[in-house]
């Protein structure tokens, strides 16, 4: 949680859980990264990291909806995503995935949750 | 559109008083005489994926351009002059706005124009430039910056964007979302991961090690290898696309 002196924004969006849409995921983290001053290839590497996350999300949600939250802080972004998982399939990260992930995004997490995928992620960055 | 010879005579001295005057409420007679055209011109691109209230905007703003630009000395029909400057609008706004049936063309020009931009600026800053900063450079919004990078990077989704197999083949994305079952080896996973990157040349796989297992960045790759920051992007969202084809190949 962000310390009380620091303002906490959060943008919310929601797609339908389809490969479709992970351009609009994509789209919509850059522009975030980019209000709090990320330089273009911190964006790509959110970019990447949201690719491979949202990907892998849709990849085992029964069809309904992808819910996303950005919150931002003035040091860090934290991304949040869950969708309905379908019914019999395993949730993990492959390791070329984790690899990449490893190398783009501090800290990322995929699990499941009461009937749901959740992934989140978080970049760190030092006060402008 | 025919008009009587009295209809057109009337309608050039209109023109004629508008170019001499730039009177907008003339101007805007002009362009309410001429709205069936308009909407006329709309229909016509009706149906296509975008709502007919959008379209007819479009055509009225063509037609406020028509208006505007037209030379009644120039002995050509209003009506003709019209017909063109609104279609060429409404194709325009197809071309520019429907993004989700194919790339627009001015992110993939601005794509373009990126990767040198980019580079100058990293050389002039002495570190990667930010998004404000590249917007101003090249001219445009924000934005547009944003969705000029998602042209070059679609990573995984862009093998949606290939079009079937022969013979009704599924491709790989289209087998992967059949895919019953999820569940997957680890350790035969490792193995395979090492066999599709030794297919890869020793220049991709150079630099995908350096991206993923030294976690090296794109601009320190870029200095090791001697190549641009922005190529390394490419390569790597290229050589990413390839491991993850093979890599399902193989699984499959």
């Amino acid at each position: 949680m962000a310390p009380a002196e620091t303002r906490e924004d959060a943008v919310r969006l929601r797609v339908p859980a389809a490969l479709e849409y992970v351009r609009i995921v994509r789209l919509t983290g850059s522009g975030v990264a980019s209000r709090l001053g990320f330089d273009i290839e911190e964006i790509e590497n959110l970019r990447v990291a949201l690719d491979e996350l949202a990907s892998m999300t849709i990849d085992v949600a029964s069809a309904g909806e992808l819910e996303i939250t950005f919150s931002t802080t003035d040091t860090e972004l934290r991304i949040v995503g869950r969708a309905p998982i379908a019914k019999g399939v395993e949730v993990g990260v492959e390791p070329l995935t984790a690899q990449i992930l490893k190398a783009v995004i501090d800290d990322y997490d995929l699990r499941t949750d009461d009937g749901f995928v959740c992934f989140s992620c978080v970049t760190r960055r030092p006060p402008i | 559109m025919s008009l009587s010879a009295e209809e057109r005579a009337h309608s050039r001295a209109k023109f004629e008083e508008y170019r001499r005057t730039g009177d907008r409420k003339l101007r805007n007679e002009l362009i309410e005489a001429h709205k069936s055209l308009a909407s006329h011109l709309a229909r016509r691109y009706a149906n296509r994926g975008e709502p007919f209230d959008d379209l007819l905007q479009v055509a009225y703003l063509g037609m406020l351009k028509a208006v505007e630009r037209f030379d009644p000395d120039r002995n050509l029909e209003f009506s003709t002059y019209a017909t063109v400057t609104v279609e060429g609008e409404l194709k325009r706004h197809f071309r520019d706005k429907t993004w989700s049936v194919r790339v627009p063309r001015r992110p993939q020009e601005l794509h373009l124009r990126l990767g040198g931009v980019v580079n100058e600026l990293s050389q002039r800053l002495g570190r990667a430039p930010r998004i404000p900063e590249v917007a101003v450079e090249l001219g445009v919004a924000e934005e547009e910056v944003l969705e000029a990078m998602e042209v070059g990077g679609a990573y995984r989704s862009s093998s949606l964007d290939t079009r079937p197999g022969e013979n009704g083949e599924p491709t790989a994305i289209e087998r992967r979302l059949g895919a019953e079952d999820r569940g997957f080896d680890i350790a035969e996973h490792r193995v395979l991961l090492e066999t599709v990157l030794a297919d890869l040349s020793e220049r991709e796989r150079t630099i995908v090690e350096l991206r993923f297992f030294y976690d090296k960045t794109q601009t320190e790759i870029a200095e090791e290898v001697g190549i641009s920051q922005m190529h390394v992007s490419r390569l790597l969202a290229r050589t990413l696309i390839q491991l993850r084809e093979r890599l399902e190949t193989l699984d499959a």
